[in-house]
């Protein structure tokens, strides 16, 4: 089942393209060990929050280490931004936060930002700058001298998410985000994430946490053993058919009972009232604003603050690349015969190679 | 979708919290905030240093200058350090990604367990090795002693560490994928690798550079302490600490030595034809070889005479030389025999004690180092050695032993020519790229293989580096070949043979051991030899490192060789996947 009625009327330009991708693991004789990725075709557009759902093992991850040169895949080809993942410099336009926070446990939170700030030859004063915003956003000023060794997990997962922004990437690909975090964290992120999608920002979400992903995200795709299962936006997917749900102000039991008679003469059947319940995250949320509020003190990363300026630019709508074209491939700049080849049935025939079964 | 309002962990944060679970952990954050901020870092290390400065003024106000100088150097190899440590990391801060990658390597040393317990062993070992020397030995020995063992532990040591670091940190990234973070950034895969050899390179300068200053200063402290006599002494000053070239002599007599080779290779050619028929010019050296062995064997009839020349600026530089001898007494059938012999330099007899010419009395086959005065030189800069030989007649001998002298290293003349100082500077620069290139290949191997494999790959290197000579010489003894002058080429042709007779007689094993021997022969010849730079030796004995076997080091180890063993393990790290197993 795939649903690509919003994909095929979408005219935003195609950030993440995959035709016929497969990933076969091999052992040291070369045999096929695991086929990781099967066949999978994927398209992700400018300014959508993608969801790229799977159990344990489903290839989630092996999918975004292919989308990020990490991996090569024994078949099939991708354009990330118009170029090959193992192009350079489109990864000056990515952010990654890779699925565990794979940091430097000598490096203390602001070496850390310093570290990857000056992988993407950010100047002096930006990164200093940015730095301090990313680290007031993630409510890691205190602590940023200390080790990230001596980290909890979720702040290590504070400093990877300000890691993954730091060069304000037009494409974030975010590997269970939430993962280790408080509900306050997690929500900071959930929060963050639709803001960057509001800012023109495209985001790959890779997550099992169902509820994150639906919360989220405007498009998804659920692998299962290395395939795409099912693809389409959220109202699509989880739209149900055959039911309508109506909520109402406070009803007495008479009031209730009158409506179900009233329904019943033409054959609408009530299957379920009942009153709505609260979500634990809203309650969770509400008791952590509340202890705040009244001061009671914490010894671990604070609660983060505003998100850093430089995000918040307008990006949004205009597809102007947040980084300059002079020193970046521009998004818009996409190679379009690249992505034409890409998703043409005969380039996939052409350029598959079989790989053997396991 | 909509925005909505700002959530609670969106909002401005609630005021600063002070954690109160760990005093201690606050107390860290403040100091860490107040180095930042307000230069607190000087405070500890001045008290420090200026502790350390009042101790040794107190040793030395003590009547003690030896332990004085030697914990000066203490002080200054730890401030060394702390300044190299803040001057490295300010080196490091330019924004380009190879040098945030060597940075990073920097600080995963500095704060590694290993590079922490091999820097306190050098930073104590090397002042500390001087006291467990007999102070009974001749200090020239124990000088000679100190500056080997000090500058080949602390070579050593560096390796290992080299060797671990470069492997650990590659194999660590890929290992726990940490570098799936760095090379999702804008960063080429040769870049990382270049990066992280800069970054131990730069480091391996500091240490040998802490070490150069802690073998100074340990052995400007050993200087002082009493020798055995002046002649100690002096051979302190003229034999160990100092720069001194080897020359060989030449005939005296030069055009007709020259041409009494060229009659005797005529007369042989006449007489016997057939020699020459196959390699003319190896049968020409052999005589010529012959005749040069002749030249340096003093018969007791002959008195012969060594010329040695270019020593103009020698007298100004030094008031001594070294006649170094190892004579060996021809004809004797007893390998312990004495050799006597009267010496003339530039036909003054020498020496002369009381008026009287003595004869040296020097035991056969041990070499011998005569204190020679350079006042014995000539204007022009020559010196004449003049041997008579006055063997006594051992018993059961006819007539007195000749005396003779290996050609080459039997009859040298050692003049200094520079200082000790830049000899050990150049000794270190030699280390320094011997450690670059270890780095390259154990960077190369974590690029393709696991640690541990890695680390013994790396370590063959090493092995093979520093004794690539005895090596091959137990694969050519173990699989039975004797060829005195091999080249690769050569020993493949020799080997080809061999080979082919082990396979028609059946013997396995020995073709097995044949072709292992191939892949050795081949694996020795791609390893470059550190004995070809021996620079320690030639610093803890007075020899000059020279500046173009300086250049040669840093031309080869420095750049050549890590140049091609980084581009081999880039070519490496961008075929690999970084993913073993997908989940």
């Amino acid at each position: 089942m795939v649903a690509k009625g919003e994909a095929q009327t979408d005219d935003r330009p195609v950030e993440i393209a995959c035709a016929g991708v497969t990933k076969v693991f091999r052992d040291f004789w070369m045999r096929p060990r695991v086929r990781a990725v099967e066949d999978v075709d994927l398209q992700v557009r400018r300014g959508q929050i993608f969801g790229l759902l799977g159990p344990n093992g489903s290839g989630k991850s092996t999918t975004i280490k292919m989308l990020l040169g990490l991996l090569k895949p024994s078949a099939g080809r991708i354009a990330v931004l118009g170029k090959r993942p193992t192009d350079v410099e489109t990864k000056r336009l990515i952010g990654y936060l890779p699925e565990e926070s794979y940091l430097y446990r000598f490096l203390s939170g602001r070496e850390t930002l310093e570290y990857y700030g000056r992988l993407f030859r950010l100047e002096r004063r930006t990164r200093a700058e940015r730095i301090d915003m990313l680290l007031d956003m993630v409510g890691l000023e205190v602590v940023q001298d200390r080790p990230v060794g001596e980290y909890s997990k979720g702040m290590q997962r504070r400093i990877g998410l300000a890691q993954a922004l730091i060069n304000d990437p037009q494409l974030l690909i975010l590997d269970e985000p939430t993962s280790g975090m408080d509900p306050v964290g997690a929500k900071q992120i959930k929060d963050l994430i639709a803001l960057l999608a509001t800012r023109g920002k495209t985001v790959l979400l890779c997550s099992h946490l169902l509820s994150d992903v639906e919360d989220l995200c405007d498009r998804v795709a659920i692998m299962y053993g290395g395939k795409i299962r099912v693809e389409g936006t959220c109202g699509e997917l989880l739209e149900s058919e055959h039911a309508t749900l109506i909520e109402t102000s406070e009803m007495s039991e008479p009031v209730t009972t009158a409506l179900r008679g009233w329904l019943d003469e033409r054959n609408v059947y009530v299957t379920r009232i009942q009153r709505p319940r609260r979500r634990l995250e809203s309650l969770f949320l509400e008791i952590v604003e509340k202890a705040r509020s009244e001061g009671v003190q914490t010894a671990g990363a604070r609660s983060g603050g505003r998100v850093a300026e430089f995000l918040e630019k307008p990006t949004a709508g205009a597809g102007e690349p947040a980084i300059e074209p002079q020193t970046a491939a521009a998004p818009d700049a996409v190679d379009t015969d690249l992505l034409g080849s890409l998703v043409s049935p005969s380039a996939r025939q052409a350029d598959t190679r079989g790989p053997g079964e396991t | 979708m909509t925005m909505t309002a700002p959530l609670p962990g969106l909002e401005p944060p609630a005021p600063a919290t002070t954690p109160t679970v760990s005093f201690r952990r606050w107390v860290d954050d403040q100091l860490a905030g107040v180095r930042r901020r307000r230069g607190g870092r000087w405070v500890a290390p001045t008290a420090a240093f200026a502790l350390g400065l009042a101790v040794c003024g107190g040793l030395w106000l003590l009547g003690k200058p030896a332990a004085a100088v030697i914990a000066l150097g203490g002080v200054g190899l730890v401030a060394a350090a702390w300044a190299g440590v803040g001057l490295l990391r300010r080196l490091l801060t330019a924004g380009h990604p190879v040098i945030a990658v060597a940075r990073a390597i920097v600080e995963e040393a500095l704060g590694g367990r290993l590079a922490a317990v091999l820097a306190v062993l050098v930073l104590i070992g090397l002042p500390a090795l001087p006291f467990v020397l007999d102070p009974a030995e001749r200090l020239a020995y124990r000088m000679q002693f100190f500056l080997t063992w000090s500058l080949s532990a602390a070579f050593a040591v560096l390796a290992v560490l080299t060797i671990a670091l470069c492997c650990g940190t590659v194999c660590g990234d890929i290992s726990s994928y940490r570098i799936h973070l760095t090379l999702t950034k804008p960063l080429q895969r040769w870049e990382y690798l270049l990066g992280k050899w800069i970054g131990v390179v730069l480091l391996n300068l500091l240490l040998l550079t802490l070490v150069g200053i802690g073998a100074y200063a340990t052995a400007e402290g050993l200087r002082r302490t009493p020798a055995s006599d002046a002649a100690d002494y002096r051979a302190v000053e003229e034999q160990v600490l100092t720069a001194r070239v080897a020359a060989r002599p030449v005939h005296p007599k030069r055009d007709e030595f020259d041409t009494l080779v060229a009659n005797e290779i005529e007369r042989v050619r006449n007489e016997d034809p057939a020699l020459f028929d196959k390699d003319p010019d190896a049968a020409a050296d052999k005589i010529e070889t012959r005749m040069v062995y002749a030249w340096y064997t003093v018969t007791a009839d002959v008195v012969a005479s060594y010329l040695f020349t270019g020593l103009e600026d020698v007298k100004q530089r030094a008031a001594v030389m070294q006649l170094r001898v190892e004579p060996f007494a021809d004809n004797s059938s007893t390998s312990e025999a004495e050799v006597q012999f009267a010496m003339w330099l530039n036909e003054r007899p020498f020496p002369v004690k009381q008026g009287k010419h003595e004869d040296y009395v020097l035991a056969a086959n041990r070499v011998h180092t005569l204190e020679i005065p350079t006042v014995a030189i000539s204007d022009e800069g020559t010196l004449l050695v003049t041997i008579a030989n006055r063997n006594r007649v051992m018993p059961g001998d006819l007539g007195p032993t000749s005396i003779g002298f290996k050609p080459g290293k039997g009859l040298e003349l050692l003049h200094r020519v520079g200082s000790f100082e830049g000899n050990l500077v150049r000794a270190l620069i030699v280390m320094l790229a011997k450690l670059a290139m270890l780095a390259a290949a154990a960077l190369a191997a974590g690029a393709w293989l696991s640690l541990p494999i890695a680390m013994l790959a790396s370590m063959m290197v090493f092995a093979a580096a520093i004794a690539s000579g005895f090596v091959a010489d137990a694969i050519d003894i173990y699989t039975g070949v004797d060829d005195t002058t091999p080249t690769f080429v050569s020993m493949l042709r020799l080997r080809a043979g061999i080979l082919w007779e082990f396979l028609v007689k059946f013997e396995w094993w020995n073709a097995i051991k044949t072709i292992g021997a191939y892949f050795a022969d081949g694996f020795l010849t791609l390893i470059p030899s550190f004995a070809s730079y021996d620079s320690i030796t030639e610093a803890a004995t007075g020899r000059l490192v020279s500046t173009s076997e300086t250049v040669s080091a840093v031309l080869l180890l420095l750049i050549v060789y890590p140049a091609v063993l980084l581009a081999a393990g880039w070519g490496l790290l961008e075929r690999r996947d970084l993913v073993s197993t997908s989940s």
